[in-house]
């Protein structure tokens, strides 16, 4: 184990680094760049999504690699699409199985795991809502909760807020979530 | 045991598709036509071959070929999951309601057993064909399937290939029907025969590893596109 939360050592990637990152647990780091800097690129090394050419990417000393690191490690991507023909909840009840599968329950049902993603997001309102008939504002949201799902304990958000008007913002905010997101693991 | 689980998250999609989508309704409306066709013109084996068959790549359109299911799954895999347990569990979900259209259908047809497993084998080695098709292509590759399973599909091999002229078109012809999933090798199935079930298998297998590798291919293309 370590005391970083989330280390990112000599990446080297097409058109990228090198670049060495480490972040303390409770820390919030922005990363700022011009477009096609590889603001996303890095995350998505960050994130395991993608394997950088060299260097090394851990979590709590863990490698990115590891299938129990993405178990905390969470991931909003610019973007990301969910199946249309779901409802909101369903949508986070299907991520939360695959949480609760990796670690074995530890006591933690898929459906409560599920409602804390939805109260974390703001979501609860809009749970039987399918995911076709949301807006982007609420898209946002969704996308926050499934990174946000199961207590994960790094959360790696890409242009989350992005295409919102000043309120939903403001409802949004990573600012405001850091009091509603808690440690519960699944 | 965490991929069987990660598999069981992705079988229980299954169930709000089958009323929110248009999957409930052509399963029973071609569970009605095979019915309607078995009493005037179709063979109840052929019959029971096409409802396993037709069904699983009408499953793989509703269930993975949408163009937001086949881009969500690039999401899911930020999760703690593999492709193949992605694949696994989707081709599950892709054949377990025709096989249960399949025992409707051979209850309405006049049971027979061995033609139920023949229908379950064609559901399974067609669904595994259909997830990687879809999965690559999209659902104009299941629209294709579709045809070629409920046309060409029951016909005897030799038929289709005297259609060809000879030469490396008529080799090419022959090779593709005989290795690929047809209707015309699983009804061989009611009558034990093992080469047929092996088939079957073959393709079922085939179908979840190809699938999961374009699952995992899809990601790094995606993420690449994405950069």
């Amino acid at each position: 184990m370590t005391d970083f939360a989330l280390t990112l050592s000599d990446i080297r990637a097409r058109g990228l680094g090198p670049v060495s990152i480490a972040l303390v647990p409770g820390e919030i780091a922005g990363l700022v760049g011009p477009a096609g800097a590889g603001k996303t690129r890095l995350l998505r090394l960050a994130a395991g999504v993608r394997r950088p050419n060299t260097g090394d990417v851990r979590v709590w000393g863990m490698s990115i690699a590891d299938p129990a690191a993405r178990l905390l490690v969470g991931y909003a991507s610019d973007g990301a699409a969910f199946p249309h023909a779901l409802t909101v909840q369903e949508v986070l009840l299907y991520y939360a199985r695959l949480h609760c599968a990796r670690s074995n329950g530890n006591g933690r049902s898929p459906r409560s795991v599920a409602r804390e993603a939805l109260e974390i997001a703001g979501l609860a309102a809009a749970r039987e809502l399918r995911v076709e008939a949301l807006g982007r504002a609420d898209l946002h949201r969704l996308n926050l909760a499934q990174a946000a799902l199961g207590g994960r304990r790094v959360l790696l958000l890409d242009e989350l807020l992005s295409g919102l008007d000043a309120f939903a913002r403001r409802i949004s905010a990573a600012g405001s979530l850091g009091s509603r997101l808690r440690v519960s693991r699944c | 045991m965490q991929f069987l689980r990660c598999a069981h998250a992705e079988f229980l999609l299954v169930f709000p598709r089958l009323t929110r989508t248009g999957l409930g309704i052509s399963l029973t409306a071609l569970g009605t036509t095979l019915v309607w066709l078995s009493a005037h013109a179709l063979d109840p084996l052929t019959a029971t071959l096409q409802a396993g068959a037709l069904g699983a790549i009408l499953g793989a359109a509703e269930i993975v070929g949408r163009g937001s299911d086949r881009a969500a799954l690039t999401t899911a895999l930020t999760h703690p999951t593999t492709a193949l347990a992605v694949a696994t569990g989707r081709w599950l979900a892709i054949v377990l309601p025709p096989a249960a259209l399949t025992i409707v259908c051979a209850a309405a047809m006049g049971w027979h057993a061995s033609a139920v497993a023949a229908g379950f084998a064609a559901a399974a080695a067609v669904g595994g064909c259909a997830l990687a098709l879809v999965m690559l292509l999209g659902n104009g590759a299941a629209l294709a399937l579709f045809l070629f399973m409920a046309v060409a599909g029951t016909v005897a091999p030799e038929r289709l290939v005297d259609l060809a002229h000879p030469g490396a078109l008529r080799l090419t012809t022959a090779s593709a029907i005989e290795l690929g999933p047809a209707l015309w090798h699983y009804r061989d199935i009611a009558t034990g025969d093992v080469g047929a079930v092996l088939h079957a298998f073959a393709w079922t297998g085939l179908g979840i590893l190809l699938a999961s590798a374009f699952i995992a291919r899809r990601r790094a293309r995606v993420s690449a596109d994405r950069r």
